[in-house]
């Protein structure tokens, strides 16, 4: 198995952002943004030389959270200062994008890194169809249609034109053409099975986030029926896990250090939707309306605000010492296939020297293990 | 209005010419001043009834039946698609005196393609639609309508939907197709392509199964004014999955040829 730093590039004082979505701009200091990033590519740094394999950028917008709205401008950062890992977009809101400009992007990364580059794909949570007012009940079918346009201005030697359904253009022509042919790893970050077949039906590599051994190996069992179908089967790099871990050096220790984050209020502050909002998404996802007077609705301010969606996960997915981390690997590793797990360490209320602490013990005591599974 | 699967055959004006020994129909149709002529050649299967409708609100459109096509006698005479080709030339010379775009979808565009390099000084502009005549994929004809619809569809599901054409009439068109070409790349057609002087659009769908995905960057490669146009989510009928794209795509090409790139499309949503 291989290990991914999930390079969140948290903004340093994100504890004291409120909980609703989205963050002012008003919270951001320049100063404490530009530390931030220094820390995050410092915490790349350290997982490179600990051994880790890859390093992924997500997208996220208008919070902080993950001060990455554009991952490839991040991952541009990350590979002038680590040499030898790969670098996946993990992943990129294409449905939002002009695909073409994303191809664009990716030719450019893989050309800066020689062929380091990885690309993927989501829709992502209920907030990450708000930034550009896109219609949420045409997400799916854009984020399809984007990866089909994608991949065939990756791939096309030629000048085209694109008659699509949600995209038309009269000229593509993408210069540089990757490194990497004939395309860059493909991965399509989902659990839902239009995706998973999506993935399974193009030969594409699947990633699933934050879920239970459990749940994710249902997702896996159904891709890797649909990719058997299809005729193929995924190599290990071509099924991810992103998961979010307290790594100590000992359970017991790690177990403290979660309460301790719990009770100063541990969550990703700055996310939440309000209630209503998360509905009318939820709702225009399955193309029905949604009146926000109804009488469920939260009422109060932003900060009174609750999600309506339950979450489905526990807020930290690896908690443990080295030997539980590995146990809890092989799991995914055994059950589901995974062969590459992307960590983010950074949790809201810890700081950056805590996670470089994490990085170096995980890859002292955790990656020598699971690189042997 | 024609629906999509219909024949080019439902509506216009019908007549006929002698070519060759061949009696040979037309249908015209089209504005009392058009701005231009367009003749379409069907391939087999289902046509270009949409396209032709947009068509002919600005130009005058002749829909030649290619001989041993539709509900023309078998063609037992013509020996390959260069000589068809030529008798289809001579026919459109006898309708359209003066010079004229030329459409063809399928086994038509390979005709289209023939004609053009036959009659260049004839043809102003050229509109190949899922042409079938560089690297079609090999392989045994379908042996089920489900397999058939399989390989014309991005989406065989659709073709319940289509109007249904006359087994009878699919299957003397296939046995003068598979007489003719045999299944096989034509590989003097790609010899010759950069001789095709006039502006030529290429159209496949994007889920095309009839031909290598290779097939489009030759064209493009090797005809000096050209564009090639992937309609997505169609397979090789694209005017039955994706009417609507298809249109758009052919109706500004005819009418702005290789200038078709410039965008036209206003942004503004409020002003």
């Amino acid at each position: 198995m291989k290990a991914s730093l999930f390079a969140q590039m948290g903004y340093a004082e994100r504890h004291k952002f409120p909980a609703t979505w989205p963050v002012p701009p008003s919270y951001h200091d320049p100063a404490v943004t530009m530390q931030s990033y220094a820390d995050g590519l410092e915490e790349c740094a350290l997982a490179e030389e600990m051994g880790f394999d890859w390093i992924s950028c997500s997208e996220h917008h208008y919070s902080g959270n993950r001060l990455t709205p554009n991952p490839a401008v991040m991952a541009a950062a990350v590979s002038q200062r680590c040499k030898k890992v790969r670098i996946a977009l993990l992943g990129q809101l294409l449905q939002h994008h002009n695909p073409v400009r994303a191809a664009e992007e990716i030719g450019m990364l893989d050309n800066l890194t020689g062929g380091r580059v990885i690309m993927a794909f989501l829709r992502g949570i209920p907030s990450e169809d708000l930034p550009y007012t896109m219609n949420p009940a045409e997400g799916r079918a854009r984020l399809f249609e984007g990866m089909d346009l994608l991949l065939k201005a990756l791939t096309e030697p030629q000048p085209f034109s694109w008659e699509g359904r949600y995209y038309q253009f009269r000229t593509v022509s993408v210069c540089p053409r990757p490194v990497q042919q004939p395309l860059p790893p493909v991965i399509v970050a989902t659990r839902s099975d239009d995706a998973v077949q999506y993935a399974a039906s193009h030969h594409l590599g699947l990633a699933v986030s934050y879920d239970p051994v459990d749940q994710m190996a249902r997702v896996t069992d159904k891709y890797s029926q649909w990719c058997q179908e299809a005729g193929w089967q995924p190599t290990p790099d071509q099924v991810v896990y992103r998961a979010s871990i307290v790594l100590a050096e000992t359970d017991r220790q790690a177990k403290h250090r979660l309460e301790a984050l719990k009770a100063s209020g541990l969550g990703e502050r700055g996310m939440d939707l309000r209630s209503s909002v998360t509905r009318a998404v939820v709702a225009a996802r399955d193309g029905k309306a949604f009146d926000p007077r109804h009488r469920n609705v939260a009422a109060g301010g932003a900060q009174g605000a609750r999600p309506a969606v339950p979450s489905r996960r526990e807020l930290v997915t690896l908690v443990g010492g080295p030997d539980t981390i590995v146990k809890k690997l092989k799991a995914f590793h055994d059950q589901c296939g995974v062969g590459v797990v992307d960590l983010g360490f950074q949790q809201t209320g810890t700081n950056h020297r805590e996670v470089m602490q994490e990085i170096e013990l995980f890859g002292r005591e955790v990656l020598p293990r699971i690189k042997e599974f | 209005m024609t629906q999509a699967g219909q024949r080019l055959t439902a509506a216009g004006k019908e007549d006929h010419v002698e070519v060759d020994g061949f009696r040979i129909r037309y249908w015209t149709s089209g504005p009392p001043r058009p701005v231009g002529a367009v003749v379409m050649l069907e391939g087999m299967t289902w046509g270009l009834s949409k396209l032709r409708d947009a068509l002919v609100q600005k130009y005058q459109v002749i829909a030649l039946e290619l001989p041993g096509f539709g509900a023309s006698p078998a063609n037992t005479r013509s020996q390959s698609v260069p000589e068809l080709a030529n008798t289809v030339a001579q026919a459109t010379a006898q309708v359209v005196p003066e010079h004229y775009t030329l459409i063809g979808t399928s086994f038509g565009a390979n005709v289209a393609l023939w004609q053009t390099l036959q009659a260049p000084d004839t043809v102003e502009a050229l509109v190949l639609i899922a042409p079938t005549a560089i690297l079609p994929v090999a392989g045994p004809m379908a042996s089920t309508p489900e397999e058939t619809a399989r390989r014309l569809f991005a989406h065989p599901e659709k073709a319940r939907g289509l109007a249904s054409v006359d087994p009878a009439i699919v299957a003397k068109e296939q046995a003068l197709v598979q007489r003719l070409t045999g299944g096989m790349h034509d590989a003097e057609a790609e010899r010759r392509l950069g001789e095709i002087p006039c502006a030529t659009l290429v159209l496949f769908g994007s889920e095309e199964k009839m031909v290598a995905p290779e097939a489009a960057r030759i064209y493009r490669e090797r005809i000096p004014n050209s564009n090639i146009a992937f309609v997505y989510d169609a397979g090789h009928l694209i005017e039955a999955e994706r009417p609507e794209a298809l249109v758009n795509a052919v109706s500004d090409y005819v009418e702005l040829r290789e200038t078709f790139i410039v965008g036209r499309q206003t942004g503004i949503i409020n002003p």
